[in-house]
């Protein structure tokens, strides 16, 4: 798996530290994540890194990765302590001790490469697309721009939203797996959900899409082109992130 | 489309709450040994930890959110908060944070204070709303861009001054470039009417006074009704922000849907 770009905007550009967006690999790596952070948290943001991170490093171990269900519970029972441990450093207050206790949330998207396919579990809103071999543009998990409107399903901190991931909530997240045969080119685009909602919208009105210009973009450039579309009111401001993976 | 600004640090929103510190409000209410004071205060307390917890960042309070307080009875209005926030019409949620009056235990969790009950004299409601629009509008000439400020408002009766509506149709002129000030009352008194929330009309409230609030309220913003559906109540697309002759109790899940609303703006997931 190769990374050919990793860029990021955040919502506030006032307030860089703000963006809770994340995306993580390790050089020489066959697992990558992504994560968007909800707003509606106490510290999004260090969730959000720890679930990449955790996705990440369990599955650049594993030799023949099974994504299910007992993938997610994997991850977090990985993320949590660490996220646990580092919360009460940070929780030295009244309020933030408060805060602390409403949990934080966040999607994940976890790439896996496989000698002949490609893995991804998607929990929450962010996004892999990618051209199939019949130059058609497919998503997953949310396919079409309406999906956005929709709150996604997170992953909490806490247990204490288990019962609605693994219950009634659980066919909002899943699993793809798909042949490297089907993929033309080799290529797979991450996108956090203001920007799948844009892409996608762009697809359904038939109008072009950004990708290869964002495959070619330095991050001032995307931070400048991202700016421009929240002005022109095409993408809806939010922490903005973008990757390009290749295979081989 | 109005109410849609985001709000961010740098276009905060704002909540003004303005109470009725009248003689009446020192009343027990019901069987309980509480007052519709300690009521309200309570209820102010609750809503300024969720706006505080809402807010909360790793990092520290972000200030989204700006409360200003006003509370009224005798012949006076004055700041209803005491200590450095009581200094300034509005303060940040930061310094909320920062400047509780003390902070209780309740059920092992941290509950701070900073509105204690006050009950005494007359209603000055006229005066009061005066006092709320000439800070709401300098809160709006500073804030243009901002998410329109609310103005909730409790009472437990007539005013004492003067009628107060036309200062209120006044203040609701008033606004930021994303909408006009939003108004919302509630009364919890002894009228006979039973109880009346989130009305459309002004023919389903028949009290004298309750037409006056209803008058005095706003139309439900999308946002606002959308918060309260999800709470469980009938709004129709023309409610107004207004709940006639409700108990004490109803005061948080008031105060509740009121703040809730803006923080959709926040784009909370």
């Amino acid at each position: 798996m190769k990374i050919l770009k990793s860029l990021t905007a955040p919502k506030e550009a006032d307030h860089p530290d703000s963006n809770e967006d994340y995306f993580f690999w390790e050089a020489q790596g066959k697992a990558c994540a992504m994560s968007d952070g909800a707003s509606d948290s106490f510290d999004s943001r260090s969730w959000a890194r720890i679930l990449c991170q955790s996705f990440t490093q369990i599955y650049n171990q594993v030799s023949a990765p099974q994504l299910d269900d007992k993938c997610v519970a994997l991850v977090l029972s990985v993320a949590r302590p660490f996220f646990d441990k580092q919360l009460k450093a940070v929780t030295t207050s009244w309020s933030k001790q408060l805060a602390a206790s409403r949990g934080s949330f966040a999607s994940l998207l976890g790439v896996i490469e496989e000698p002949r396919q490609v893995s991804i579990l998607a929990v929450g809103d962010t996004i892999a697309l990618w051209m199939d071999h019949r130059q058609q543009l497919r998503s997953f998990i949310l396919r079409k721009s309406p999906e956005f409107s929709k709150n996604p399903i997170l992953l909490g901190s806490e247990t204490k939203t288990d019962s609605l991931l693994f219950g009634s909530e659980h066919s909002r997240w899943g699993f793809v797996t798909i042949p490297k045969a089907e993929m033309q080119p080799r290529k797979l685009f991450l996108m956090t959900d203001a920007l799948g909602h844009y892409v996608l919208s762009q697809y359904e009105k038939n109008r072009p899409l950004p990708l290869n210009l964002l495959s070619t973009m330095s991050q001032i450039d995307f931070q400048s082109w991202v700016l421009s579309q929240r002005q022109s009111g095409e993408l809806h401001k939010d922490d903005t992130t973008f990757a390009l993976l290749s295979f081989d | 489309m109005p109410y849609k600004a985001e709000i961010s640090r740098s276009n905060p929103t704002a909540f003004m709450f303005v109470i009725d510190q009248s003689g009446s409000m020192a009343d027990p209410v019901g069987t309980t040994e509480l007052s519709r004071a300690e009521f309200v205060c309570d209820a102010l307390n609750r809503v300024v930890v969720n706006l505080i917890t809402r807010s909360s960042k790793s990092e520290g309070v972000r200030d989204y959110f700006q409360i200003g307080a006003i509370g009224y009875g005798g012949s006076s209005v004055g700041p209803a908060l005491s200590g450095p926030l009581g200094e300034q019409t509005f303060n940040p949620i930061s310094a909320f944070e920062r400047h509780p009056l003390r902070i209780e235990q309740r059920d092992g969790m941290p509950f701070p204070i900073w509105f204690t009950p006050q009950a005494g004299g007359g209603t000055p409601m006229r005066k009061a709303m005066r006092t709320a629009a000439q800070a709401l509008a300098e809160w709006c000439d500073d804030y243009p861009e901002s998410f329109p400020p609310t103005l909730l408002h409790v009472t437990d009766g007539e005013p004492s001054d003067g009628d107060p509506e036309p200062i209120v149709e006044q203040l609701k002129s008033l606004g930021t470039d994303d909408g006009e000030v939003l108004i919302l009352n509630l009364y919890t008194g002894q009228s006979k009417s039973g109880p009346i929330k989130f009305p459309s009309s002004e023919e389903e409230v028949t009290d004298g006074f309750g037409k006056i609030l209803f008058r005095m309220s706003s139309v439900l913003p999308a946002a606002i009704a959308s918060a309260a559906r999800e709470r469980g109540y009938y709004v129709n697309d023309n409610a107004r922000g207004f709940f006639f002759n409700v108990e004490p109790v109803e005061i948080v899940e008031f105060f509740e849907i009121g703040t809730r609303a803006s923080s959709q703006a926040m784009m909370l997931r």
